[in-house]
């Protein structure tokens, strides 16, 4: 991960790097600092901030399931329903969020696990990797120069 | 400093990491032919065209067959086989494209989930030592010496409530040095020191690719 994370000098993040960012040292600082030990924290932000990180979570473990090296019809019911959780707590906790293409797109996803087994066998990234070495390779813009 | 010296520095049990790591540096500085003394002058010459083949990219390091095996090891080791037997201590080892190695070699590389038995209950711990033991004459199997981390006694883990993440809080202290299988470990783990109810503790994290199927409605 870049040291300077959140700050404009790091750029934009590559999709692994989210994918590191999401699984692993996201949900430990989130759960670390909004997760209240029993006892404190009783006010309405406290209250606010488990809640978002009750959706965030359901977000993330879909992530998590729908990376997984192998998996079952079982894997991606309960993604489709940490899915769903997550779209309810967000509509719920931000009525006035619109929601993107994306979101609903994602609600197919298990239904192409189920069909096509692991995403890493059928996901797009190879092809952007080698679209991305394409744009690297310097052109007179002239085909066949 | 005489050769010989050099050569006996990775022979001996405390030599710090870092020098170990240049082994085939010194190796190479204290290789009579890639030494630019006299006797290499000498060696160029004992060819009848009285040209030496040898250049420097020709020269190999061989790792050493043998390597001092340090006590805690050795105590382990005979406290598992009853017969004598041989063993070698190795730095690393790499399965199915998975490296595991001595926490002096790589510390996050060292970090290991071990099997509990029960399932889907994996416990910490720290590859010290990585060796290869001779039994039977000729069958060489692979173990590691791990310290596993000490489990806390803890009403509520806030990281139990997302079995997805597989993370869990853990105390930082290590207990004894065992020696495990290859197969008795499951994956790495990444790790977090954090303050809890004003306790130091870690979080453990799996590196697992596998997602275990659970959900919490």
């Amino acid at each position: 991960m870049p040291a300077e994370l959140g700050s404009a000098q790091h750029g934009k993040l590559k999709a692994d790097q989210w994918r590191v960012l999401g699984t692993t040292f996201l949900p430990l600082t989130l759960i670390r600092l909004w997760q209240a030990s029993d006892g404190e924290g009783n006010d309405d932000r406290t209250t606010r901030c488990a809640q978002i990180l009750d959706i965030t979570l359901s977000l993330l473990s879909a992530i998590m399931i729908a990376l997984s090296h192998t998996t079952t019809y079982s894997h991606a019911d309960v993604m489709q329903q940490h899915l769903l959780d997550y779209l309810r707590g967000l509509k719920e906790l931000f009525p006035n969020y619109k929601f993107r293409p994306n979101h609903h797109m994602a609600l197919h996803l298990p239904e192409y696990i189920k069909l096509y087994g692991p995403v890493h066998s059928w996901w797009a990234f190879p092809f952007e990797r080698i679209i991305g070495m394409l744009q690297h390779i310097s052109t007179n813009y002239k085909t066949g120069m | 400093m005489r050769s010989s010296n050099l050569r006996n520095i990775f022979s001996r049990h405390g030599t710090p990491q870092v020098v170990r790591n240049c082994e085939p540096i010194f190796q190479r500085l204290i290789h009579p032919k890639s030494r630019s003394t006299l006797v290499s002058d000498i060696l160029q010459f004992d060819h009848d065209d009285n040209v030496s083949t040898h250049t420097d990219d020709d020269f190999q390091w061989t790792p050493p067959k043998s390597s001092t095996i340090p006590d805690a090891l050795q105590k382990c080791i005979q406290a598992t086989f009853e017969a004598d037997c041989e063993a070698v201590s190795l730095s690393h080892l790499t399965v199915a494209g998975r490296t595991y190695s001595t926490s002096t070699q790589h510390m996050g590389n060292s970090q290991i989930l071990l099997k509990s038995g029960i399932p889907g209950r994996m416990i910490p711990a720290r590859i010290d030592y990585i060796t290869q033991v001779t039994v039977s004459g000729d069958l060489v199997i692979p173990y590691i010496a791990a310290r596993k981390y000490q489990s806390l006694d803890l009403a509520n883990d806030p990281f139990q409530a997302y079995p997805c993440l597989q993370a869990g809080l853990w105390n930082e202290h290590l207990g004894d040095l065992g020696l495990y299988p290859l197969d008795a470990i499951e994956t790495h783990f990444a790790r977090l020191p954090i303050s809890w109810e004003g306790q130091c503790m870690m979080v453990v994290i799996s590196l697992n690719r596998v997602s275990p199927l659970k959900h919490v409605p």
